[in-house]
């Protein structure tokens, strides 16, 4: 789970990694966005991902979920390519991507997540209605099933879309920028959601642009500057030499709830 | 005219009303179908250009002598796969993109329908409609046109909803998110050239997003405020209609006409409703 060195550690282990990195590199217009990124996330740990804006965490994500070619390295779903995992990565999406204009009720939100298994030209069956419902549930938005999402708080909106994930059978979780917009009172419901669902065994990736999150959320934490400047246990990687080398001489780690929302790549 | 019955009927003793108000009632009941997409995604200004990009194609159609819809279809989907082409490939704003096609297409249009003299076609019929002057063959073109475009909505809606919703989500589970956009556009390409006939190149735009915006004012989800426009879009298409016949005036902005009066009555509702909400509160 922490950064791999050598290639026969993933030899080593029996069963692949729910998800695994290796050397990803992505140029954007002639900028390295991402340099030999490299890492792997096992079962029931939630990741998050630190870094300035910038730093390449929503280009890593898109990689991951198979949106952006890495112009090197590739990711290992389950020891296999992303075309062949459809489905097992869920993603939750920043707020600036959902266009809220047109309005949707939880439920159908949730219900987006079964697309794929109702199929083309299908209705959805009792299967569908009932994995809706217990993906409801499992986030906490039962009772909010009949809102419109547009009009829930903003960490409402991120349970929606998590069970959105779960309704689709995903056992990889990725929320790029997961606690923007979010108060801190719904912070903690969002936040014990996901370990729940890290405790089930899930594979949780988020990232924040804010440090104090990751570290006291996460289990793991991927310190990314282009390239990965630590990556373990929070207490251990978040040292004053980690933060100056991804936020510079002056960087003390943004503070928490600043507020700044800055734009990410 | 005494009664309402009378008022009703009376455009029936002419077959040329009859086909009026059928082909009115399709494009009623379509624009809205897309518009609602038109109105979610900001699409309003790509289709008016559509509309307005459809006239060289028109214009050849004329002076071939075959019906404008094998001149306007192609046309039509052309320029929205090239609009969506364009600015996905040049890094051009997509509404400059859309004003460059849009304004060179129709200025080539007039162009060529100035240099055609003695086309039997008026330039103000083509701007504002002459819903009166369809053929038994364009009604049954609109018709299959339209039958055509409705089950495609229906069948690929929870795709496009998704797509449109939240493009990278769907996309990340393997919809195919960029066909799906072209196809949309198509199909708009489509309806719009269906619209033309009712309410010309200048006003298709207020059959596409005023009945869709009429009806998300007063319904909540996307779904039934697709609905709910298509019920406004037709009443819009129809009653103007009826207007234009009893007082004699132009179909097409009579339709658009009913369709604002329309959206005003639904903005109206809805400032009530929140007053009344207000009050209730307050007391």
């Amino acid at each position: 789970m922490s950064a791999l060195t050598d290639t026969d550690q993933i030899l080593a282990t029996s069963s692949p990694p729910p998800l695994a990195a290796e050397g990803i590199t992505v140029d954007l217009g002639g900028v390295r966005v991402l340099d030999r990124v490299s890492f792997e996330a096992g079962p029931g740990c939630l990741m998050g991902v630190v870094g300035p804006n910038g730093a390449g965490k929503s280009t890593l994500f898109n990689v991951i979920v198979g949106l952006l070619p890495a112009s090197e390295g590739r990711i290992l779903i389950h020891g296999r390519r992303i075309e062949d995992s459809r489905g097992i990565v869920a993603y939750v999406p920043q707020h600036e991507k959902v266009n809220w204009r047109l309005r949707m009720k939880a439920w159908d939100v949730v219900m987006l997540g079964r697309t794929r298994r109702i199929g083309w030209l299908r209705r959805p069956r009792r299967a569908d209605r009932e994995a809706v419902e217990s993906a409801l549930r499992q986030a906490d938005m039962w009772e909010r099933r009949s809102s419109l999402v547009g009009e829930l708080s903003g960490g409402q909106r991120q349970r929606v879309f998590v069970a959105r994930a779960l309704a689709q059978g995903a056992d990889i979780l990725l929320l790029d920028e997961a606690f923007s917009g979010v108060d801190i009172a719904s912070q903690e419901a969002l936040v014990s959601v996901l370990h729940d669902l890290r405790d089930q065994g899930r594979t949780i990736m988020l990232s924040s642009h804010d440090v104090s999150h990751v570290a006291h959320y996460c289990d793991e934490c991927l310190c990314l500057n282009s390239h990965i400047c630590a990556c373990g246990a929070p207490q251990d990687v978040l040292t004053p030499e980690v933060m100056r080398e991804m936020y510079g001489p002056y960087g003390a780690a943004p503070v928490h709830g600043s507020g700044f929302d800055g734009h990410h790549r | 005219m005494d009664t309402i019955a009378d008022t009703i009927l009376a455009p029936f003793q002419y077959e040329f009303m009859a086909r009026a108000l059928l082909v009115s009632a399709l494009v009623g009941v379509m624009c809205p179908i897309l518009g609602a997409y038109v109105v979610t995604r900001g699409l309003g200004f790509m289709g008016d250009a559509l509309a307005h990009s459809v006239l060289p194609g028109m214009v050849i159609a004329f002076l071939v002598g075959v019906s404008p819809f094998f001149g306007v279809i192609p046309t039509a989907i052309g320029a929205a796969l090239l609009i969506g082409y364009l600015t996905k490939r040049t890094g051009l704003s997509e509404d400059t993109t859309i004003g460059i096609l849009f304004a060179g297409m129709f200025a080539l249009g007039l162009t060529m329908l100035t240099a055609a003299r003695g086309l039997p076609v008026n330039l103000e019929d083509i701007l504002l409609g002459q819903v009166l002057g369809v053929s038994s063959a364009d009604v049954a073109i609109t018709l299959g046109l339209t039958v055509g475009v409705a089950a495609l909505m229906i069948a690929l809606h929870k795709e496009l909803v998704f797509a449109n919703f939240d493009p990278m989500g769907a996309a990340v589970v393997g919809l195919p998110t960029q066909l799906l956009d072209y196809a949309l556009l198509a199909l708009l390409a489509i309806v719009t050239v269906i619209a033309l006939q009712a309410v010309g190149i200048v006003l298709v735009i207020s059959m596409l997003i005023t009945p869709a915006a009429a009806a998300q004012v007063l319904v909540r989800s996307f779904t039934w405020a697709m609905a709910a426009g298509s019920l406004i879009g037709a009443a819009s298409a129809v009653i103007g209609l009826y207007l234009s016949f009893h007082y004699n005036l132009a179909s097409g902005p009579a339709m658009a006409l009913v369709a604002t009066g329309f959206f005003i009555l639904a903005a109206g509702w809805r400032r009530l409703a929140g007053w009344r909400r207000l009050a209730r509160t307050a007391a």
